[in-house]
């Protein structure tokens, strides 16, 4: 509601009041609207806008002259406002980086990372907001540049320019004024420091702060407003895999750039999903036999027979069996490339792969304790076996073969395991460097699983099934996001002039092939003759593409570009037009096709 | 001594758009468009200028941002690149006054004044305030000097163009279309030819005119004094 608006809503209020004078002996008046075509819309008892009352009624049977009746028109204002809106979306743009919540990040040491922030300032009311402004500051870990802004004035001050400085930037916005349902947004890319070295890396475990926290003022109906944003860290660990709580592998994507504008109740869609070529997307009610990072094989020792329960009753115990039995293996994986298929591990080749081994005894007998006991198994050669715990009073002693290179694990004690006692071990089980498992084909993960336990006088073993590993090459697959996949120039005099036309950014497996058709200089969009030559380039920065040259957007069809997924990074690509003096003033326009293509070929192969 | 002058007050360049149905209608910015840092290059030919948002002679803006899971075999992104050209002039004049000397009757004719004008659309050149050059002093035998304008490179093109008596230039408006020629360099010569006669009594005669050119195809998202105007364009 404008200010106009509200003033006419009270003279409304007043000529409805003064109209319907005569009606209040009769009753509560109706009220009017003024619509924005013009027209008055009768509005009900209870609506949102406005309301009146009628009260007082006199009447008068004279002669006189004049008759004076004093009215008195009462209208009271009290505007159903509410706060406006700031959002602060944190966009993961490097892979790796791992969204705990929408305010925590965690990321590895070592690699490159950077977000773009998307700030988005809404106005939710029927009134305009006026003086708006958001500030923050980013952590002296970061390096922050502004990208772009719908509307207004923003800069970052206090940034080392070149990056190098560890220093607190401030980031001032300077929105102004935003109408009736109004909303404004900016973008800032913020990046790991350059430090010293050169490095753009974190170099230590740590939690980092990324802002503070935005803040945006305003003013609405003349009364200062507030609004805050939390603050968002990341969190730096040599393995950030193992810090989630729930035990599984983390899905590392990127969220896309908001599309719809300015709005932004739309959620951003749901994060892809990897599959293998040729099946559906799995229903999320359906749960596939395939299921990447929660990877769980379990060995257990088959409940005692009625027979063997009965033998052990006969010579004077008591046996009560639990589900779990007497001994079991599970097998957890803890790394996102490990799934389990038909009660096999499946596993990439040259990856690293993780697991959990929980190794659990009991025994089950109510009367007779096990004197000894000895768990063992061999781990295959391709893996490195590491104690993470084990109950007390028992060992576990881990030693490779010479020869086999197999592992193997023996977890035993010289205690008694009492009546109905139990006892646990837990494991990490790894791939070993460098090669991991190296070639796809059929590997034993845990072999010669074998419990032994001595009760009364003699020797018991239990003997479970080995766990294997299968070793395939994952299916193709990709997640790509482009930052934009349109650019509006607006050119008020001849020149040359370039910009950063979008970022893709992609992860997956394999090799993401970009091919480029149907690119031309920009024509005018009359149908008269008349075109801006027009060029692209890739690289980091500006001075990088120069320094490998442009295209012309017609040389650019039917030229490849290859991502390799295993270590991707963003490709930027950039537009520059230039503009002569023979380009009439006039609306121009090319409409390009980038296909992506995922497959299995690595970079460098093929044509 | 009859000293005879003129002058041209061209006021300004005019970007005011005179034919309001002449004007491009502009295209609107996609929603969400978000504009972006920018760079020009400089005038020695190798040197970028970086232009934060709403600085420089040209703005951009990215909209449409993408995403998706790729598992198909193919994946197809339509990338619209799209450039608004406004209308933009050079121009000079080479003087915006005459002064001629007059000893005897006759009829005289002088060009002095050169128009360059280079745009990337039409312009009108609207002529207001011409005139019979009007003896400033009272008394005289006739007031006025016979005043007439011809446009053309030489005094025979001028000839051949024919004369047009000033009062009658105010009627004739002239629009200079887009073409090679004005976006490289429309030049011609503002002729005037006077009529002194024997009843024109020594004195000072004097005529005022405005000159103003217009650009007609301008975008409405450059404001009237030639910078950057309001960017908001209504959604069609």
């Amino acid at each position: 509601m404008t200010g106009n608006k509200a003033t006419g809503i009270v003279l409304a209020l007043i000529c409805i009041a003064l109209a319907c004078f005569p009606e209040t002996a009769c009753g509560a008046p109706t009220p009017w609207r003024l619509d924005s075509w013009g027209g008055w819309e009768p509005l009900e008892p209870v609506n949102p806008y406005a309301t009146i009352q009628g009260a007082n009624p006199v009447s008068g049977s004279e002669n006189a002259g004049s008759s004076a009746v004093q009215i008195t028109a009462r209208a009271e204002l009290a505007f159903d406002v509410s706060k406006a809106e700031l959002t602060a979306d944190f966009v993961p743009v490097s892979k790796n980086i791992i969204e705990s919540d929408s305010r925590l990040f965690v990321a590895p040491l070592g690699r490159r990372l950077e977000w773009k922030i998307v700030l988005t300032v809404r106005n939710p009311n029927d009134i305009p907001m006026h003086g708006a402004k958001v500030q923050g500051s980013f952590g002296p870990a970061f390096r922050a540049t502004l990208s772009g802004r719908s509307k207004g004035d923003a800069r970052i001050t206090g940034d080392d320019p070149k990056g190098m400085l560890p220093m607190d930037a401030s980031f001032l916005w300077d929105v102004g004024d935003l109408g009736p349902n109004e909303a404004a947004r900016a973008e800032i890319s913020v990046a790991t420091r350059r430090d010293s070295s050169g490095r753009q890396e974190f170099t230590q475990e740590s939690v980092y702060p990324i802002d503070t926290g935005f803040k945006l003022t305003y003013s609405l109906l003349g009364k200062a407003q507030v609004r805050n944003t939390s603050p968002c860290s990341v969190i730096a660990r040599v393995n950030p895999e193992a810090l989630r709580p729930d035990g599984g592998a983390y899905d590392v994507a990127q969220k896309p750039i908001e599309q719809d504008w300015p709005f932004p109740e739309r959620p951003f869609p749901e994060r892809p999903v990897l599959v293998r070529p040729g099946t559906e997307l799995p229903a999320a009610t359906e749960p596939s036999s395939v299921q990447n990072g929660k990877a769980t094989i379990t060995r257990k020792a088959p409940e005692l027979t009625a027979e063997q329960i009965a033998q052990l009753e006969e010579s004077g115990d008591v046996i009560h069996e639990d589900p779990n039995g007497r001994f079991s293996v599970t097998a957890v994986g803890k790394t996102g490339n490990i799934s389990d298929d038909g009660g096999r591990f499946v596993v990439p080749p040259s990856e690293y792969a993780e697991w959990e081994v929980d190794l659990a005894i009991r025994n089950p007998s109510l009367l007779i304790p096990w004197l000894k006991w000895e768990a063992t198994l061999d781990f295959g050669p391709e893996l490195k076996v590491e104690l993470v715990s084990c109950s007390s009073n028992s060992l576990v002693g881990i030693s490779q073969h010479p020869v086999t290179g197999k592992t193997r694990v023996a977890w035993n004690s010289n205690s008694p395991l009492l009546i109905q006692d139990n006892a646990k071990a837990k494991l990490k089980v790894a791939t070993r460097k460098p090669d991991y498992y190296g070639t796809p084909g059929q590997y034993v993960f845990a072999d010669n699983i074998e419990l032994r336990y001595f009760r009364v006088l003699s020797w018991y073993s239990v003997g479970l099934d080995h766990i294997d590993v299968n070793v395939e090459a994952a299916p193709p697959s990709a997640s790509v996001s482009l930052s934009a996949t349109r650019l509006d120039w607006r050119v008020r005099k001849p020149g040359t002039y370039a910009a950063e036309a979008t970022t893709v950014t992609a992860s997956g497996i394999g090799t993401l092939s970009m091919q480029f058709t149907k690119f031309a200089d920009l024509s005018r969009s009359d149908g008269v003759p008349g075109t801006i030559a027009t060029f692209y380039g890739f690289g980091d920065s500006l001075a990088a593409v120069e320094a490998a040259g442009w295209v012309s957007a017609a040389e650019l069809n039917n030229t490849t570009r290859d991502i390799d997924l295993s270590e991707p990074v963003p490709v930027l690509m950039w537009s520059k037009i230039s503009v002569g003096e023979e380009v009439s003033s006039a609306e121009y326009e090319n409409k390009g096709v980038i296909t992506f293509i995922v497959s299995n070929s690595q970079v460098g192969e093929g044509n | 001594m009859k000293k005879l002058l003129v002058c041209f007050a061209v006021l300004a360049l005019l970007l005011v758009p005179a034919m309001a149905n002449a004007a491009l209608p502009g295209e609107p910015l996609p929603v969400g468009a978000v504009e972006v840092e920018h760079w020009e290059l400089a005038a020695d030919g190798v040197t970028w200028d970086h232009k934060e948002p709403g600085n420089g002679l040209a703005r951009c803006w990215r909209s449409g941002g993408d995403q998706g899971e790729c598992n198909k075999t193919s994946w197809v992104i339509n990338i619209t690149h799209h450039a608004a050209m406004a209308q933009w002039s050079e121009w000079s004049i080479g003087g915006t006054r005459w002064d001629w000397r007059i000893l005897k009757p006759g009829t005289y004719a002088a060009d002095c004044i050169e128009f360059k004008l280079q745009s990337n659309n039409s312009v009108l050149i609207d002529y207001e305030d011409f005139a019979d050059l009007l003896r400033t002093t009272e008394g005289g035998v006739k007031q006025t000097i016979d005043t007439y304008y011809s446009f053309g490179e030489s005094i025979g093109q001028a000839e051949s163009n024919g004369w047009v008596r000033a009062a009658d230039l105010n009627e004739h408006d002239d629009i200079i279309p887009d073409s090679a020629v004005l976006h490289v360099n429309y030049v011609t010569k503002l002729f005037n030819k006077i009529v002194v006669e024997n009843c024109n009594s020594s004195g000072e005669y004097e005529d005022t005119a405005v000159i103003t050119l217009t650009l007609l195809n301008q975008q409405p998202w450059v404001d009237p004094a030639g910078g950057w105007g309001n960017q908001s364009l209504p959604t069609p």
